[in-house]
């Protein structure tokens, strides 16, 4: 595969790229897309939580079935567990959202009675608020520090660093015989250059 | 008649292991120079040509694209250069 | 055999451990003949285990029930063919599986070593001895195989029902190899840093081994998912379930390894990332193996109660500690030789992804950890499940689907071309009009919405490449565009083969949203006769039919199935129970298109009635349709490609 490490040491071509005005331009709406879709991240996020809100009833009470896990079964929700127990607590469900309990309120039931093992994820209070902040934390210095890396790296300029491999033949009349012979076998790869200037 | 099977094993395994302390194979070195070089010319003209193919499809600037061919043609020189020394 | 068998494995542990040792002497010394001496030892170890490994299915095969193992795994009606999955059915034995593949492996990545790589060589191979010889210490000491009872029953138990699945064939052997297959790339980065001068010699060797074992991870963990929604019978295929989390981890940091590496080879970048990379990856793999045996928290996978998962958890720390050590020690080597110009370059993005894949690991891994944490902290003991997981992870797979669209995209170094910013176009229009279409269609929640449009765009991104490329080529070549298609996918191997890839994930993306979010269930109790109606569906409850075989008893119903007014097709769904384990198997009856799949579920069979369950599942069908194209992208990525030339060239400069 080419290797574009090197072209900063070759200093033969007069710059074709498009000129500063031009890139600083592109970069500007570029980067403003980008911030606009960071700054919708926490909106996806809180939407796809949301997202799961049920329509019906029934399915308001399969998604709390699946929040619930069977007190007598490893690892089994209500919803997938087949044991009568299961089913009595489903059969609970169903009339707490008949009797207009919110779901909060549900899942409190079952914490108070079965303890907080029964639940399918940590509730969002107290102490673990931490399970669930942690990571979102995380999510956001990994996300801050990264910004800092790349920006740091690119406010420096890169260092000019002398050519490794030694061009010592470059000035040697053989090898500029040479270069001309391949550059005229080789021409084709010079047509089809677009222009860029702005 | 397992342990038949292991002893011969262990055998095998303790020749095999051991020969290499006594028995040092001649690197044969049998790469030919020229089919070396015919290689590195053929596999560069390959590079160029999806260099090419990149630049049209748009993954690259002019700028690169050119630095890049000139790269590839120092190359290609540096081998013609060779094989008239070899 | 047994005998025979537990000799043999003596054998390959001495051999291992000579070629641990010599294999450093060896290199300390600067003695070629040590060094040969350490490779021909270990290259002995794959034949001698596959010995060890052969006297096992030996016994299983002649009803050896003297030995623990086969009695606990095996009956005298065990269907032979299934004496393959008995070899892997229990603890003992899936180690000396992995034991024998890892040595397998690793007698190939020695002997394929490229040259680059060799000069690491011989430290490669004492980190991959030292791997072996843990697994074949501890079957010695405390998971033997070949361990016999004073006493031999007549007829062994039998194998664990849930095993006899199609699924089980596959499913264990290539999650166990994925696994302990991240040890071959972990132990060249080890060679590496020990050996290495400018941080790329490992670069042949790591890309290919990363791709391989990554494609046998994903295929291992897309076989366990369709293996859970045919026969767990609860109409998922993921349940963030404490094991299958133990396979996703190492998947995280492996899948963005092996993306990483392409920036070290083009541009001579993010060595320390790589390195770091796949010292996650090992670690988790590990980690894994610890949760299977003995981990403190109890699923549906794990190998019975154990009291070995201590011994992997020291294993594990070991091995990162020392990995920390060297890569301490040796991280001036991995300086980057170049640096990130821009934002909007693709080092950027690959950044971006590593960071992505990272954070994901680490919220599975904080969900798995939490329990603990909890009950050390609280003494509470909390569930940590799906609703956790699907919250936290969702949307950082979203952003990883966007990547995937939005990298490929973008150039080299830095985006300042208006040029290249001209690729951007079709794929944003594409999928804005995706996204109206998805509004005009009635969908209203805000996940599957940006995650079809997303997908869309990663589409018209990989087909715009491939079109433009086929027709230039078609019109430089004078070749017709399928031949110019072929030619170009061979041109590129690495690239085309990652599209490929990338467009699987656009399938099994569009498979997950359309099952997570449009699923529909419902629970029906029905007598003899009676109908249920649920979407487009009917189903009709005709008869029960009762099968007694030899070992088990299939209680099934007999259910006519009816869309949109017209027959379907007949379902048989039910269980079947093995009285000598005490289990019953769900068996669902599943009817699959394209568009959904309709899943149903029977039990609690009375007199005349049966409680039923309806799943109606959009879009699983592709989801299995992604796992060979993943396939397929790898063979493609990893197919000889052009001659490598470069190490001539510079020794044509130094003339």
């Amino acid at each position: 595969m080419y290797d574009l490490c090197k072209e900063d040491n070759l200093q033969l071509f007069t710059s074709l790229d498009s000129n500063k005005d031009l890139q600083l331009l592109s970069e500007f709406w570029l980067k403003k897309t980008l911030f606009i879709f960071v700054c919708l991240m926490p909106v996806i996020y809180l939407a796809c939580s949301a997202s799961s809100i049920p329509e019906t009833s029934e399915q308001r009470a399969q998604s709390l079935d699946k929040s619930i896990i069977c007190p007598i079964c490893p690892g089994e929700t209500i919803d997938q567990s087949q044991v009568e127990l299961a089913k009595q607590m489903k059969n609970s469900v169903r009339d707490m959202i008949e009797k207009g309990k919110s779901d909060e309120e549900i899942l409190n039931y079952f914490s108070d009675r079965y303890g907080l093992g029964v639940l399918a994820a940590p509730p969002k209070k107290g102490f673990h608020l931490f399970a669930w902040w942690t990571p979102i934390a995380i999510i956001a210095i990994g996300i801050t520090l990264t910004i800092i890396a790349i920006r740091s790296k690119i406010v420096q300029p890169p260092k000019i660093k002398k050519i490794e491999t030694s061009y010592d033949f470059i000035s040697s009349l053989e090898f500029q015989q040479s270069l001309q012979s391949i550059e005229k076998d080789t021409q084709e790869f010079d047509n089809g250059i677009e222009e860029e200037k702005e | 008649m397992e342990y038949l099977i292991i002893g011969m094993l262990s055998i095998l395994s303790l020749l095999i292991t051991i020969r290499p302390l006594t028995h040092l194979p001649k690197e044969l070195d049998r790469t030919d120079p020229n089919k070396n070089l015919f290689n590195a010319r053929s596999a560069i003209y390959q590079e160029m040509e999806l260099l090419r193919l990149d630049y049209e499809l748009g993954l690259l600037e002019t700028g690169q694209y050119q630095k890049q061919i000139h790269q590839y043609r120092i190359q290609l020189a540096s081998i013609l250069i060779a094989e008239g020394n070899t | 055999m047994g005998n025979l068998g537990f000799m043999t494995l003596m054998l390959a542990g001495v051999l291992a451990f000579y070629g641990m040792i010599t294999s450093v002497i060896g290199a300390k010394i600067n003695s070629e003949g040590l060094t040969r001496s350490a490779t021909n030892a270990s290259y002995l170890t794959s034949f001698i285990l596959s010995i060890s490994t052969l006297c096992l299915i030996y016994a299983f095969t002649t009803h050896d029930f003297s030995l623990n193992y086969v009695a606990s795994h095996s009956s005298l009606n065990l269907d032979p063919k299934l004496t393959w999955v008995a070899l892997y059915a229990g603890n003992e034995g899936s180690l000396l599986f992995i034991a024998w593949i890892f040595s397998v492996l690793a007698t190939i990545a020695i002997w394929k070593c490229p040259i680059l790589a060799k000069p690491g060589l011989p430290y490669t191979t004492a980190t991959l001895m030292f791997i072996l010889l843990f697994y074949i210490v501890v079957m010695s000491t405390m998971a033997n195989p070949f361990e016999k009872l004073d006493i031999p029953p007549i007829d062994g138990r039998g194998m664990n029902p849930l095993l006899t699945h199609p699924g089980m064939f596959l499913h264990p052997p290539m999650l166990m190899t994925g696994l302990i297959g991240v040890g071959i790339p972990f132990s060249f980065g080890i060679g590496q840093l020990i050996s290495g001068e400018q941080g790329n010699e490992w670069l042949i060797a790591a890309r290919y081994w990363g791709l391989i074992i990554w494609c046998i991870l994903t295929i291992g963990l897309m076989l366990g998912s369709w293996w859970a929604y045919t026969i767990l019978g609860w109409g998922g295929y993921w349940g963030w379930d404490p094991v299958e989390n133990a396979g996703l981890l190492p998947w995280l940091p492996l899948t963005a390894f092996v993306h990483s590496i392409i920036v070290q080879q083009r541009r001579n970048m993010f060595k320390s990332w790589n390195i770091a990379l796949i010292i996650f990856a090992w670690g988790f793999a590990m980690y894994g193996m610890f949760m299977n045996r003995g981990g403190p928290v109890p699923s549906v996978h794990s190998f019975g109660q154990s009291t070995m998962g201590w011994i992997f958890l020291l294993f594990l720390g070991f091995n990162l500690i020392v990995a920390l050590i060297l890569f301490y020690i040796n991280h001036k080597k991995l300086k980057d030789n170049s640096q990130i110009d821009s934002f909007l370059s693709r080092e950027a993005s690959f950044l971006v992804n590593n960071l992505l894949f990272l954070l994901i690991a680490f919220v599975t891994l904080w969900g798995v950890l939490y329990p603990l944490i909890s009950d050390i902290f609280k003494g509470v003991v909390v569930t940590v499940g799906q609703p956790y997981y699907n919250t936290l992870t969702g949307p950082i797979f979203l952003c990883l689907v966007v990547l995937m669209g939005i990298g490929p995209l973008m150039p080299w170094r830095s985006l300042n071309n208006k040029r290249i910013m001209k690729r951007f176009i079709t794929p944003i229009i594409i999928s804005t009009v995706t996204l109206i279409i998805c509004i005009i269609l009635g969908i209203n929640k805000i996940a599957p919405l940006i995650s079809f449009s997303t997908c869309t765009f990663v589409l018209t991104g990989i087909l715009r490449e491939w079109i433009t490329g086929t027709r230039l080529r078609s019109k430089r070549n004078n070749e017709i565009l399928p031949i110019a298609f072929i030619k170009l996918l061979l041109s590129n191997k690495p690239r085309y083969g990652g599209y490929i890839a990338h467009f699987g994930v656009v399938i099994l993306a569009f498979s997950v949203t359309g099952s997570s979010f449009f699923s529909l269930q419902q629970d029906f109790s029905l007598s003899l006769g009676q109908e249920a109606e649920l979407g487009n569906y009917k189903i009709q409850y005709i008869a029960i039919e009762n099968i007694t075989n030899a070992d088990n008893v299939e209680t099934k119903a007999i259910v006519n199935l009816y869309k949109n007014g017209s027959f379907l097709g007949i379902l048989k769904p039910g269980y079947v129970f093995y009285p000598s384990f005490n289990m019953a198997s769900v068996r669902a009856g599943i009817i699959s298109s394209p568009v959904e799949d309709f899943y149903l579920i029977a039990s609690e069979f009375r007199e005349n009635q049966a409680m039923f369950r309806i799943h109606i599942n959009p879009l699983v069908f592709w989801m299995w349709i992604s796992g060979p194209i993943f396939i397929l992208g790898t063979v493609l990525a990893l197919l000889p490609g052009k001659p490598k030339y470069s190490i001539e060239i510079e020794q044509l400069e130094k003339r």
